[in-house]
């Protein structure tokens, strides 16, 4: 009797619950599973925003994936990722330990360290492309230790993408060694004085102590930082604008142009839906990560 | 006695270390130092070799004059507004989300949770051009609420939102409901301001990602009074393109009043960046 009362003073507080989450399913439906079902229906029509849509099947499928500008894209797009990711998981990890490392003005190191994170992407791109002038900073900088060719750095074809891998180092680095900070300095201080005592060197320590507690840490940078790496768009945007040629077209980019300067709806809506495959593979990844954490 | 291998060891590395951190720091803000030495030359100093890092004498007049060539004014209030109305939605409607999804029982709750989560698999650039005919549809375009509302709630907030309030003692809640409070009362007088900390968190994290949207404003905005500081800032750069120090003296305008602002509230920024690791 007490149980079932019980029970269905539970089942009356818990209509509260659905209440209390109901604005935000609504926002979750009409911003993103209504736009993501529409994303597939618009790839399956052609669709220009000025003649009438018509259903065309598979069709804009078979044009994308035939079409050596997506390949070059979707190869641009790999470049970068690759090129940014694995320069930042190795160098903010080295900066993460440096910064977890007693020594004078930590603070201050932390605080400058952060500057390119909280600056936005946008100034970041703008003084950049100021920076890879011809005559610019860096190639002064470069004169400066020897080198003392003038650099297109932006008209190159094999340096621009480079030139904005540089720039998304410089930018995503700080942001990554604070994550794997944050992980460092989870480590209980206990294992690292038992291995002091037992005369354990700072190399064994990474390999048997850090790195395998800091794993979890690990796999979350590698998973975000290839989304984030291959939703990137500002710098191509700003500096490059997906030249020379189109050596720095990201997908991101070509979705953008195709549908905003060429008002070609449907084709960009299939280059979406091909991106989502490519990115849902990667986040499956990161959503099992946040539900291990219920 | 000091010149002993180990203790030669030990301060070599020592100075190796301080070289490379120090090293490290300069090169985080270059960028920004250069940004700031290059707003006050004279557009014949700007590409002056060797680089004079304080211009002589300082040309101040970079910045009233860029200024007054664009409605940077305009578009910074925009940003403001965009970027705080965002903010505002974004942590009430994730944290009455997340308390609902843990301090409550309801059919289909997990559910929920999984179809919230499962909005992480859809960045806004995949949906770009379904929003944009969605918030077309609406009649939405070139305005505010097209502006914010698509990307005012994220299911990272959700979750993050939902694992702190997890950790307010249930106690807390039920003594409250058997004092007669309202269930609205308790969410406003218990539960926000117990969750202060990651709202503020929350807040700062969702802030410098609203401010820093290009991609969205460039879609939705068509005229010159809507447009956001990152879209202003990038339209400038493409019509002054070569007054390197006009373009410098905007980019310091946008940029100076975050530093300052990081500088007071270091630890909330970095905390609301760190946010989304593992906590």
């Amino acid at each position: 009797m007490r149980r079932g009362h019980k029970t269905s003073y539970i089942r009356k507080i818990g209509r509260y619950g659905f209440y209390f989450v109901l604005p935000a399913l609504l926002f979750f439906l009409a911003f993103n599973f209504f736009p993501m079902f529409y994303a597939l229906g618009v790839s399956l029509f052609k669709y220009d925003l000025l003649t009438e849509p018509e259903f065309v099947g598979l069709a804009n499928y078979k044009d994308v994936l035939t079409d050596p500008v997506f390949w070059r894209s979707a190869l641009a797009t790999v470049i970068y990722v690759f090129g940014t990711c694995v320069s930042i998981w190795f160098i903010s990890f080295v900066l993460a330990t440096m910064l977890s490392k007693k020594c004078w003005g930590r603070g201050v190191f932390r605080t400058i360290y952060f500057v390119p994170v909280i600056m936005s992407l946008v100034v970041t791109s703008i003084i950049w492309k100021f920076m890879y002038h011809p005559y610019g900073l860096v190639n002064s900088m470069l004169a400066w230790i020897g080198l003392k060719e003038s650099y297109h750095w932006l008209t190159d074809t094999t340096l621009a993408p480079i030139a904005l891998i540089i720039l998304s180092i410089w930018k995503g680095t700080p942001y990554y060694a604070v994550l794997f900070l944050a992980g460092i300095e989870n480590i209980p201080v206990q294992y690292y004085e038992a291995a002091m005592i037992d005369g354990v060197g700072p190399f064994k320590k990474l390999i048997h102590i850090t790195w395998p507690l800091l794993k979890p840490t690990t796999l979350f940078i590698i998973v975000i930082s290839v989304i984030i790496g291959l939703r990137v768009f500002i710098p191509q945007e700003i500096i490059t604008d997906g030249g020379p040629g189109d050596v720095t077209r990201v997908i991101t980019l070509l979705i953008y142009q195709t549908a905003f300067n060429f008002y070609k709806m449907s084709r960009a809506a299939t280059i979406s839906i091909i991106m989502f495959f490519f990115i849902a593979g990667f986040s499956i990844f990161q959503f099992r990560l946040f539900r291990e954490k219920r | 006695m000091n010149t002993s291998p180990v203790v030669f060891r030990k301060y070599f590395l020592k100075t190796i270390f301080y070289i490379v951190i120090i090293g490290g720091a300069l090169l985080a803000i270059l960028p920004f130092v250069w940004m700031l030495s290059s707003s006050l030359k004279s557009a014949n100093e700007v590409f002056k070799i060797p680089i004079q890092w304080i211009p002589f004498p300082p040309r101040w007049a970079n910045y009233s004059e860029a200024l007054s060539k664009g409605d940077m004014v305009l578009y910074y209030l925009n940003s403001i507004f965009v970027s705080g109305a965002t903010v505002a939605i974004r942590i009430l409607v994730c944290s009455l989300a997340g308390y609902g999804l843990i301090k409550f029982q309801f059919p289909g709750r997990g559910l929920i949770f999984v179809f919230i989560l499962s909005t992480l698999m859809i960045p806004a650039e995949v949906i770009l051009v379904p929003l944009f005919l969605t918030v077309k549809g609406l009649g939405w375009l070139d305005t505010y609420q097209g502006l914010i509302l698509p990307l005012s709630v994220s299911a990272f907030g959700v979750f993050i939102m939902r694992q702190h309030i997890q950790a307010i003692p249930d106690d807390l809640i039920s003594s409250a409901r058997i004092d007669g409070s309202s269930e609205l009362n308790i969410f406003f007088r218990i539960i926000i301001p117990l969750s202060a900390a990651s709202l503020v968190a929350l807040g700062i994290f969702t802030f410098i990602e609203s401010w820093d949207n290009l991609i969205w404003p460039l879609v939705i905005v068509a005229s010159d009074r809507m447009k956001t500081l990152t879209l202003g800032i990038a339209a400038f750069e493409n019509t002054y393109k070569t007054n390197y120090a006009y373009v410098m003296a905007v980019a310091s305008v946008a940029t100076i009043p975050i530093i300052i602002t990081y500088a007071i509230f270091q630890r909330y920024f970095i905390e609301g960046i760190t946010l989304s690791g593992f906590k």
